[in-house]
């Protein structure tokens, strides 16, 4: 049986600015629905998505976008230093994301990737 | 090789023509407007910047119609949704590239 092709997205913008990490999960959605195989990788302001207990008032809410991603099959992991440089603590992200490092995980996802999209400014 | 660039900012923010340009050939080129991206196929004159380095020009429907634009008002390009956009960058290209 032939493997599914891999879409990894990579997101650096943090959950309040632009709608960059809307379209990065939009994406995700949709290359699942497509039947590849999706990881995503939060950089920089971009970890602040995976932050459990978001309410927005009127903006959709990223947090919960990205728990439903990880429980459909995505692989969310986020970077360690950007998360602890904004006084992050491991147990406050969304249940299903990883906290992980650039040179482990991302460097992992890049090479079982077919495609690697950004989402950046 | 066929690449897919992705705008994400206005024409007023960027010119991604130039960007485009430097990395590939016109008829390997295939730009996919996101966000306020959109806006750069609403304009003429950055519509003729991306006709002059891209063989397409991939709209977001649902950036558009968020702004209260319609199809009719493309300068250029084709409105499409998140299926055709992870076709594009999945099979019909080979690498994507955000400018």
């Amino acid at each position: 049986m032939e493997m599914a092709k891999t879409l990894t997205i990579l997101w650096r913008s943090g959950s309040m600015m632009a709608m960059d990490a809307n379209v990065a999960a939009k994406l995700a959605s949709a290359a699942l629905e497509k039947g590849y195989a999706v990881n995503m990788f939060g950089y920089g302001e971009g970890v602040t998505a995976v932050k459990k207990g978001q309410k927005p008032k009127r903006f959709p809410n990223i947090g919960e976008e990205l728990e439903e991603l990880a429980k459909r099959g995505v692989r969310i992991v986020i970077c360690e230093t950007c998360y602890a440089a904004r006084g992050f603590e491991r147990g406050e992200e969304i249940p299903g994301a990883k906290v992980g490092s650039l040179t482990n995980d991302l460097l992992k996802f890049i090479s079982e990737s077919d495609r690697l999209v950004t989402i950046a400014r | 090789m066929k690449t897919a660039f992705i705008v994400l900012k206005s024409p007023q923010e960027q010119d991604p023509a130039r960007a485009i340009e430097a990395l590939a050939e016109k008829d390997d080129a295939s730009a996919i407007l996101l966000e306020d991206g959109v806006l750069q196929a609403l304009s003429r004159a950055s519509a003729d910047r991306l006709a002059r380095v891209c063989s397409e020009v991939l709209v977001s429907r649902e950036d558009v119609e968020a702004k209260g634009f319609s199809e009719s008002e493309l300068a250029i390009g084709k409105l499409i949704g998140y299926p055709e956009i992870v076709e594009c960058i999945m099979e019909r290209t080979e690498r994507t590239i955000t400018v």
